[in-house]
């Protein structure tokens, strides 16, 4: 009963999320799920719920996430069609750029991580 | 038959196929996913079988992603300490990581005639399915189009983040989280839970919904002199 409490609880904060993210679409577009993120994350620090509750229910969904996931992957067949002309500038931005930006967003925070750590050592 | 069947059929057993293969061989940066996906897409076009057919029970899995990051928030309270204690590099990463992206995007875009459609799509695919689909919407695009671009960014990076860490020599946390949440969205963020443990995963949740907020503020300002 627990999980299954746990997962009503996940439920009534993604509804809460999408009817917040339908009132302010006007101003800026935010999905339900992550105003529901923002809200969960909130009661928990505020100690309104408590993380306990939701552990177990939390950690099967944690564990199996890549199964989620595959889906996605498999869409890619019904994609081949859709491309089309459109495949060089498709690649480039979405599989060239993505590794770039990748590669170069990581050093970047390594790098002031590092210095960072540097700085605290001299300190000391 | 059910329509869901076949598609929940395939789903299941390619999880528990790559997870056995996964056990077998160990080698650290071949992720479940990647499995999966190579073996899936195989087998779809192998034994012929139309992506209509997978399609009902694939999105009845894909629904779950969304009270899935709901409940990423239990591993970003677990583990809060990593960006309290770097707040500024936090949001100094994803700043960059947001900034960044435009302009490689700008650039790259410089070489080819894409329209305006398009053009939105790409600008979006860094930021998680929902956030890209609504905002395409909003900015007059194709959210079907975003979901495309926003699929190929995030197996690219899902695929790929394992590989990079190792080959750049990606050391702190910190990090490899903001990576792989900024560029790749929710599929960085669950591979690199998967990869480097609940600490990175977390990191690349809140670095998600960051970058998309961020994304989401900052593009239909800029979006026309893109």
């Amino acid at each position: 009963m627990k999980n299954i409490k746990a997962f009503a609880i996940i439920l009534l904060i993604w509804f809460t999320g999408e009817l917040l993210s339908g009132l302010i679409k006007n101003i800026i577009v935010i999905p339900g799920s992550i105003l529901g993120f923002i809200m969960l994350f909130m009661l928990l620090q505020l100690r309104l719920l408590k993380v306990e509750m939701l552990s177990e229910m939390a950690d099967f969904f944690l564990g199996h996430m890549t199964l989620l996931l595959i889906p996605i992957a498999i869409s890619f067949i019904g994609y081949f069609k859709v491309i089309g002309e459109s495949i060089v500038p498709i690649l480039m931005t979405g599989v060239l750029v993505t590794i770039i930006s990748m590669i170069l967003t990581m050093k970047f925070v390594d790098i002031l991580v590092s210095m960072q750590n540097k700085r605290k050592g001299k300190v000391k | 038959m059910n329509q869901l069947l076949p598609g929940l059929l395939i789903t299941f057993f390619l999880y528990l196929i790559s997870d056995y293969i996964k056990s077998k061989i160990g080698i650290q940066y071949v992720n479940k996913y990647l499995i999966a996906a190579v073996i899936g897409i195989a087998f779809m076009l192998i034994f012929k079988i139309p992506y209509e057919t997978y399609k009902p029970g694939g999105d009845f899995i894909t629904f779950f992603l969304s009270p899935m990051v709901v409940i990423l928030a239990i591993p970003l309270y677990r583990n809060f300490r990593v960006i309290d204690s770097h707040k500024l590099i936090f949001l100094g990463g994803c700043l960059f990581a947001v900034a960044l992206n435009f302009v490689l995007l700008f650039l790259t875009l410089k070489f080819f005639a894409v329209d305006d459609i398009l053009k939105t799509a790409i600008y979006t695919k860094s930021i998680t399915g929902a956030m890209a689909m609504a905002l395409n919407e909003s900015l007059e695009g194709d959210p079907s189009l975003a979901i495309l671009l926003v699929s190929f960014a995030g197996i690219t990076g899902g695929l790929t983040g394992g590989i990079i860490i190792k080959w750049f020599r990606i050391k702190s946390t910190l990090a490899k989280g903001i990576g792989m949440g900024a560029v790749a969205h929710l599929v960085g963020s669950m591979t690199i839970h998967e990869h480097s443990g609940e600490e990175a995963g977390a990191v690349a949740s809140t670095t998600l919904g960051t970058v998309g907020i961020m994304t989401a503020i900052l593009l239909p300002l800029i979006i026309n002199y893109l």
